[in-house]
């Protein structure tokens, strides 16, 4: 029993690599600089361009005006985000023309720039529809994101918890004029940027303050209906597990802390 | 008597043969001595040309090759002014800017501090290209590469910062700077030493998080002991 459920996680985990190969990777590289970055020591959101997995999509209307709408949610997404008070203020850098392919375009001295920049996230999205006989049916959006901490504090992992996507719709009997409603009642973006502020307050030993966000992302990830596939979603829980873990620790050992994770019960589960 | 005068006559022969020995031999010496000297001036007469010739060939030859030196150190600035505008553009991709400064470290020495320069620029591809740009002249230019790299490290002028010191260590592990192991080691010191942090955010431009700042312990360490490998 154990080997089939290890059996379908490792297919899990290959079907999920390729789809996100497949739809994080078909469209033309453009990892150019992002102009709207800032060196001002706050934490950036990257949001870079959508494309269309194929040229020859870029004619449909139906995908343009939803390009249109993607982009525009998108960002409303990210910039909402930014209204709420955090430690160091989040900003988000829109990056025009900068068109990432997927895990193949992050080095890992890449990653460490973007983390040297506190860059917590990076996202760019494609759209994709079937082309058969001259019409365009079964139009479907994928959305990547790139946890950068995550990423490179696990590099070397296979499951990649810091390289997630998104595809919407998940069912595919769903018309693609609802893909916008299905975006706006997705929770995994929140879960994301909460990732990445913990587990910079963490290396900042902000440990209060980085147990708030930690437990957040947990909290929003334990739920069910997040647009991203389960085995990644598994991976990144168990990183976050860990860095919650690795709060409790650090504050502990650190002379210089006197706050409430000194005296928690059940540091194996401080999250409520 | 008459015996008398024979015998100063014949004395007086004698002397006169004997003054005429001396200098018939005197002028078979000059004779001699004219010939050496005349030797001479008529070498000189041919040599002095030669040497004139040989002079004039060498100056004209090495004003000449320096003038094509220039020449060509010109034509190299203006080839790495294109690469540099190229290198620094925006629209640059990441892959499109490391290979410009890869080919830019072509150009030899001249290449290295443009490219510790671009190490500092306000960019994420900028960096990225240089440090493969720096690695690639390893390869022809080591030494002068990584004594380049030390002075960053040295400097106490708040001209550099935290980022491209963090490159520069990585650099002179990834090119085995043995060299700069002692500015590598008086850097760890300066970080490790007690208030480090605070030392260390007045010798930079814009101090660094506390993350950023363990950051930089962590590869300043890694670097020391992969060198001392």
């Amino acid at each position: 029993m154990k080997s089939i459920r290890s059996f379908s996680i490792t297919f899990q985990a290959i079907l999920f690599s390729f789809l996100l190969l497949l739809f994080c990777n078909t469209a033309p590289t453009q990892t150019i600089d992002c102009s709207g970055s800032s060196k001002s020591g706050n934490y950036q959101v990257y949001l870079d361009d959508l494309s269309y997995a194929n040229v020859s999509l870029s004619n449909d209307g139906q995908l343009q005006n939803l390009m249109k709408r993607l982009s525009f949610k998108l960002a409303s997404n990210v910039h909402a985000l930014t209204l709420e008070s955090t430690p160091i203020p989040l900003t988000v850098a829109y990056c025009e023309g900068r068109k990432p392919r997927g895990e193949g375009d992050f080095s890992e001295n890449l990653v460490d720039a973007l983390d040297d920049n506190n860059v917590i996230l990076e996202l760019w999205g494609q759209l994709d529809a079937t082309t058969q006989n001259g019409s365009i049916s079964n139009r479907k959006a994928s959305i990547c994101y790139v946890l950068v901490p995550v990423l490179l504090d696990e590099f070397k992992n296979p499951h990649k918890p810091g390289l997630q996507f998104a595809l919407y719709p998940k069912d595919a009997n769903i018309q693609s004029g609802e893909l916008i409603n299905l975006l706006e009642e997705s929770i995994e973006l929140e879960a994301f940027v909460a990732v990445g502020i913990g587990v910079n307050l963490l290396k900042n030993k902000k440990y209060d303050e980085a147990m708030k966000y930690l437990c957040k992302a947990q909290i929003i990830l334990r739920q069910q209906h997040t647009g991203i596939a389960e085995v990644k979603q598994n991976a990144l829980n168990d990183y976050i597990k860990q860095a919650v873990h690795k709060t409790v620790i650090d504050a502990r050992s650190d002379p210089n802390y006197t706050g409430s994770l000194i005296d928690l019960v059940d540091e194996n589960n401080p999250c409520p | 008597m008459g015996d008398l005068e024979e015998r100063v006559k014949r004395n007086e022969n004698d002397i006169l043969r004997e003054r005429l020995d001396t200098l018939a031999s005197d002028v078979k010496e000059l004779k001699t001595k004219k010939g050496v000297l005349s030797a001479f001036k008529d070498l000189a007469l041919i040599l002095t040309p030669l040497i004139i010739a040989g002079i004039g060939f060498y100056a004209t030859y090495s004003i000449k090759g320096a003038l094509e030196r220039e020449q060509l150190q010109l034509s190299h600035l203006k080839e790495m002014r294109e690469l540099m505008v190229k290198l620094s553009s925006p629209n640059t991709e990441l892959s499109e800017a490391e290979a410009t400064a890869v080919l830019l470290a072509a150009f030899g020495p001249p290449a290295i501090v443009p490219l510790i320069h671009e190490l500092q620029a306000d960019s994420l591809n900028r960096p990225l290209a240089a440090q493969e740009g720096l690695k690639a002249l390893a390869f022809s230019n080591q030494k002068m590469t990584c004594e380049k790299l030390s002075q960053v490290l040295r400097s106490r002028t708040r001209l550099f910062k935290w980022e491209t010191h963090k490159n520069v260590i990585e650099l002179l592990s990834d090119m085995d700077c043995t060299d700069g192991l002692t500015v590598l080691k008086e850097f760890k010191t300066i970080l490790e030493s007690p208030g480090g942090f605070e030392k260390y955010s007045n010798l930079v431009r814009q101090a660094p998080d506390q993350k950023n700042f363990d950051k930089l312990v962590d590869k300043v360490k890694t670097a020391i002991q992969t060198l001392e490998k």
